[in-house]
């Protein structure tokens, strides 16, 4: 477990940073519930006079808005597209950041199967997206129920934080997946950037169009919160989708390293 | 004495492009052997399959009798590789780095490495990023040895060490040689080669085109020969097998020659000349010398 440890403590302040930053903005933003609150009349109005294909890219649901864990879906629409960059940074940075750093060749000449370095690798990597996402959420958890004085579905609270980390591993396996399959990451962030604001604007338009065809291709789209708000499950077909896409993810992320070419850089 | 490294047949592919074709040599325990060739003859090629960073296109190799792609885990026990090129963790410090690379080796390399980084003056406490080039290699060094491996790699290993650190360098592994280490050492240098290896194996565009020992690889009868004329000869008056490298400026001719030396006499007797030298090439003529054929 020598990789592990290194990989937790190589990958720590990032990760303290990410659920700082999350956690604070996230809880910062369920906050403005205490100024609608008192007109939130006016603000349902107002809102409803957005067109519909706005209101549904941001996951406005307006009929939920009166409540504090209503308010928390419209929250979450930009607490999981952060999260996601979050899984998806780590997902690439965990093995091409080897190839990058020219340690690849240290870490590959050790008694070590490859195998194992890339196990432990992906179950450092999960342990920290566990860690900030059970901060983050035991954080917002504390806020919520502040608003709402306890009165809350802790069913459905615990969905969305359950499709919050779905949706991050899921991220995290693609991550994975893309950068054993490239053959060089000269920088993470705009790989993943890149990839994750294309699902987000695949979801903006899936939400728009007639068929759900769509939905499938975009992660933001397994997880619905205005669908967990309204009927407190998850939406089966898209739900074994995202768990089918983590598990293939990771068997060719799997594949792909132990029978990869390391060049000399 | 049995081997410690057997390439069999080893050849890779990048796709269309070359890598290495049907190399075979061996390497007995406790040897210094030699790799050399021009940058791009396929020398890293070997060597990376030889430590399972890359996967041959047909052929084999062993390492102390286990097949060095499906049991490389096992032989890595007994490896130490220094990369040609330097490597580090951000932010971690030498010491740390040192720790993290001992901790694969499942014995206590404590003193070891406390030895080593004390012998090429290393500050363990500094980081590893704010090292000089020649300081990174140090560590380099440190994290192939601090194991006592009984196989040790080298790709370019003088690379960016000054002379003074090349000879503490050579010293240490000699010593790791007298421990019984067998080593192979890759370079395009033939003089650090001729400095240590007791044989060699030259490859010129991925294939093996020589093995030799050192002493007869200075010894095979290739002299230089230098002459002056009294007139001007043309080329055609060295037509001879055996001769490579002819220039001829003026009444100057120099050339290499290997072969019976008597043919080149018998040839040179029929001149007239007014000066005559024959010497022994270098390392690096020899090694030219096999490349214009």
């Amino acid at each position: 477990m020598n990789i592990y440890r290194h990989e937790l403590r190589m990958n720590l302040k990032n990760t303290v940073l990410w659920t700082i930053i999350l956690s604070v903005v996230g809880g910062t933003v369920e906050l403005f519930y205490l100024i609608i609150e008192k007109d939130i009349k006016a603000f349902s109005d107002m809102m409803n006079n957005f067109p519909d294909s706005l209101k549904a890219v941001m996951g406005l649901i307006t009929e939920n808005f009166s409540t504090p864990l209503g308010f928390y879906g419209f929250v979450l629409t930009f607490s999981l597209l952060f999260a996601s960059i979050q899984a998806m940074n780590i997902g690439v940075a965990i093995v091409s950041k080897e190839t990058r750093d020219k340690t690849a060749d240290f870490l590959l000449t050790k008694p070590v199967s490859r195998f194992q370095i890339i196990s432990e690798k992906i179950l450092a990597a999960v342990t920290l997206l566990a860690a900030s996402w059970l901060v983050y959420s035991a954080s917002l958890y504390f806020v919520i129920s502040s608003l709402s004085k306890g009165e809350f579905s802790h069913g459905k609270y615990f969905l969305l934080c359950a499709g919050y980390f779905l949706l991050q591993l899921i991220f995290f396996s693609v991550g994975l997946l893309v950068s054993v399959l490239a053959k060089k990451i000269k920088a993470v962030l705009p790989v993943s950037m890149g990839i994750v604001f294309f699902a987000y604007a695949v979801s903006a338009f899936a939400v728009t169009s007639e068929s759900d065809a769509l939905r499938f291709l975009t992660p933001f789209q397994y997880f619905k919160t205005e669908y967990i708000l309204r009927h407190g499950a998850f939406e089966m077909p898209y739900l074994i989708t995202g768990l089918a896409v983590i598990l293939v993810a990771l068997l060719c992320g799997y594949v792909r390293f132990i029978k990869k070419d390391i060049h000399a850089v | 004495m049995s081997n410690a490294i057997e390439i069999d047949h080893l050849s890779k592919y990048y796709g269309k492009s070359r890598g290495i074709i049907d190399v075979t040599f061996q390497v007995g325990e406790g040897e210094v052997f030699g790799f050399i060739g021009p940058n791009g003859a396929g020398k890293s090629t070997t060597i990376r399959t030889l430590l399972a960073l890359i996967y041959p296109s047909s052929g084999k190799a062993t390492i102390f009798g286990k097949d060095c792609i499906n049991d490389a885990p096992e032989i890595a026990k007994r490896i130490g590789y220094l990369p040609s090129e330097v490597f580090y963790y951000d932010g971690m410090r030498v010491l740390d780095l040192l720790k993290y690379s001992a901790s694969f080796y499942k014995k206590d390399c404590n003193k070891r490495m406390l030895e080593l980084s004390s012998r090429l003056n290393l500050d363990l406490n500094r980081k590893i990023e704010d090292l000089s080039f020649g300081n990174k290699k140090k560590v380099g060094i440190v994290q192939g040895l601090l194991h006592s491996p009984d196989l040790i790699i080298l790709d370019e290993p003088t690379l960016g060490l000054d002379p003074l650190m090349q000879q503490t360098f050579f010293e240490l592994i000699k010593e790791e040689n007298s421990r019984g280490a067998t080593i192979l050492m890759s370079s395009h240098i033939l003089n650090e080669v001729q400095r240590i290896c007791g044989r060699v194996a030259i490859i010129k565009e991925g294939r093996i085109i020589d093995v030799q020992k050192i002493s007869a690889l200075k010894e095979s009868s290739v002299k230089r020969v230098s002459l002056e004329t009294a007139v001007p000869l043309s080329q055609d008056a060295f037509e001879l097998e055996g001769i490579s490298d002819l220039k001829i400026e003026g009444l100057s001719v120099s050339f290499l020659f290997r072969g019976d030396i008597n043919r080149i006499v018998a040839l040179l007797a029929s001149m007239k000349l007014t000066n005559l030298q024959a010497t022994e090439p270098d390392l690096e003529e020899i090694f030219l010398h096999y490349y214009s054929k």
